[in-house]
């Protein structure tokens, strides 16, 4: 009985911060690992417990998202538009959160399963892993994940390029 | 090799080639001066998107405002209001038919295909009596707004708690669970007077309601619930609340675990398991608990299988309560009071211990054995 604790132990941050990742909200993040870990109790036995533990907790977010999905994009967007017209005393402070923001948009640009699987290798994932909790073949992960990091990128330099341009018009 | 395309790069990047695959791709770039350019963009977008990745994990707290996300919001759903009146409607119109004969017919003309769908259905009828109230807020809109703040969030939990726990119950509970609905329909298992009175009450104009109900068939409900979808919705959606009960802490030691869990806003119980009685005492001392209280509790513990110190009803499965927890999650009196139980199918003894009521800590103890299932 203290696998459940060994597991808690052992992927709660990766998992908290994966989620954090997908949600852009800790609060949230939290619920949703907290909620797998509970899953992982009622489990006998776990064969591949990291792809587990992502899988759950990709399809608690996959749920619940789809419900809320209009709402929280929305409300997401109001809150990105509060944080950039926030004045930042310290230069670098501002400069972390704007990258934050566009990062935020940049991923949030992703298709879903490009995006998780990308998360989920920033964690640590091997590929067999990855497929296993996207239901995915093992040889498709590489195809994923190139093309999730081509976008990503392409997305966040269209984004700073736009950012640049708005910033140069705001100060002439 | 030909040239390798973007994703066998990235996997040879990301070291997921087989060995033969990787020496074969670096003999070939070795050699190839057209894969070099593919090979530095693909190294780029490796290095570029794990550090724009990185940079996510800048994200204040609550920054997207809405407050328990969940939890409020999804009794009021469409789905959820439907699939609530859909259980009362099921359930009352069952306990007609169990109370007045001539009524039989009741039951076959429903447009139930839950009531087909074997072990939904009695569970969640068995359930019914006691939360008919709920259902009756929730299923018409015009009267929400009157009810809806006090009375339809307080016991909305509790009819889904009692619904999801149903499917994963053995086939064992359902008889008992049907048994105590034949024998009082609108009494709870363990409940304050007060409330009980108010059910009964309220059951009748619901039994009025479902009368109406029926002449109006599948017209009543909103044109894009699905019978088949009910089901599975109402369950799904209840799966939530679990999320109300959260772990701060586990921790184990011989055959004692010690968890910690935040059952609401601020208020924290214990919960403490062990595989033999005899541990529970040493276990409650070294955490420190107020001596009297742990020999308290190793006393009560001693004695054999049901250790009910307080339902009123003995051998009672484990069945959800009555009030729901959201109502009493008011700190009625600073102390600490524990509530101890045996599960038969483990033999495992737990105690749960916070600064609820008895009752409080029975309504969580359901949410706390989906935990230990």
């Amino acid at each position: 009985m203290s696998d459940v604790e060994r597991l808690f132990r052992t992927y709660n941050t990766a998992l908290v911060r994966y989620l954090t990742r997908r949600l852009g909200d800790r609060d949230w993040a939290e619920e949703v690992a907290q909620e797998t870990f509970v899953r992982a109790l009622r489990q006998e036995t776990i064969t591949n417990e990291r792809a587990w533990l992502f899988a759950v907790a990709t399809n608690l977010v996959r749920d619940e998202a789809r419900k809320d999905a209009r709402r929280r994009r929305h409300l997401s967007l109001l809150a990105e538009q509060e944080r950039d017209n926030v004045v930042e005393p310290e230069a670098t402070t501002l400069e972390r959160a704007q990258e934050a923001g566009l990062a935020r948009k940049a991923i949030d640009a992703l298709a879903e399963r490009d995006r998780l699987a990308l998360l989920m290798r920033e964690e640590g994932l091997d590929y067999s892993e990855i497929a296993e909790a996207l239901d995915l073949s093992p040889g498709s992960v590489g195809t994923t994940l190139s093309r999730a990091r081509r976008r990503l990128v392409e997305s966040y330099e269209d984004l700073q390029r736009q950012r640049d341009t708005r910033e140069k018009n705001a100060a002439s | 090799m030909q040239h390798p395309d973007e994703g066998m790069i990235h996997t040879w990047l990301d070291g997921e080639l087989l060995a033969e695959e990787a020496a074969a791709l670096e003999a070939h770039i070795a050699e190839c001066p057209e894969c070099a350019p593919a090979i530095a963009e693909a190294r780029g977008l490796v290095a570029a998107s794990s550090r724009i990745v990185s940079a996510l994990d800048v994200v204040p707290r609550g920054v997207i405002p809405i407050a328990k996300p969940v939890s409020r919001a999804w009794y009021a759903s469409t789905q959820f209001r439907a699939a609530a009146a859909l259980f009362l409607v099921a359930g009352t119109s069952m306990l007609l038919m169990r109370g007045n004969n001539s009524r039989s017919a009741a039951l076959n003309d429903k447009p139930l295909s839950v009531a087909a769908d074997s072990r939904e259905a009695p569970e969640a009828t068995a359930q019914i009596p006691p939360t008919v109230p709920a259902p009756a807020a929730a299923e018409s809109p015009a009267r929400e707004p009157a009810q809806a703040p006090v009375q339809a969030p307080l016991r909305m939990p509790v009819q889904t708690l009692k619904t999801t726990s149903m499917p994963a119950a053995t086939p064992g509970f359902v008889a008992p669970e049907a048994q105590s609905a034949k024998k009082s329909p609108t009494s709870p298992t363990n409940s304050s007077e007060p409330k009980r009175g108010i059910a009964d009450s309220r059951s009748d104009e619901a039994a009025d309601r479902v009368a109406e109900k029926r002449n109006l068939g599948r017209e009543s409900f909103n044109g894009d619930v699905h019978l088949d979808h009910v089901v599975v919705t109402g369950v799904a959606v209840a799966n939530e609340s679990d999320l109300d009960l959260k772990i701060i802490s586990i921790d184990s030691s011989g055959a004692t675990r010690r968890t910690v869990l935040e059952a609401s806003q601020g208020v924290r119980v214990t919960l403490v398991e062990d595989a033999a009685p005899g541990y529970a005492a040493k276990a409650m001392r070294s955490t420190g608990m107020p001596v009297a209280e742990a020999m308290r509790q190793s006393a009560a513990s001693a004695p054999a299988p049901r250790v009910a110190t307080t339902t009123s009803t003995p051998a009672t499965p484990p069945t959800a309560p009555v009030q729901p927890p959201a109502a009493n999650m008011v700190k009625s009196a600073h102390e600490t009071r524990t509530i101890k139980w045996v599960d038969a199918a483990s033999g495992r003894s737990y105690s749960l211990t916070g600064p609820l009521t008895v009752e409080q800590l029975e309504a969580l103890k359901p949410r706390v054995k989906k935990l230990e299932r």
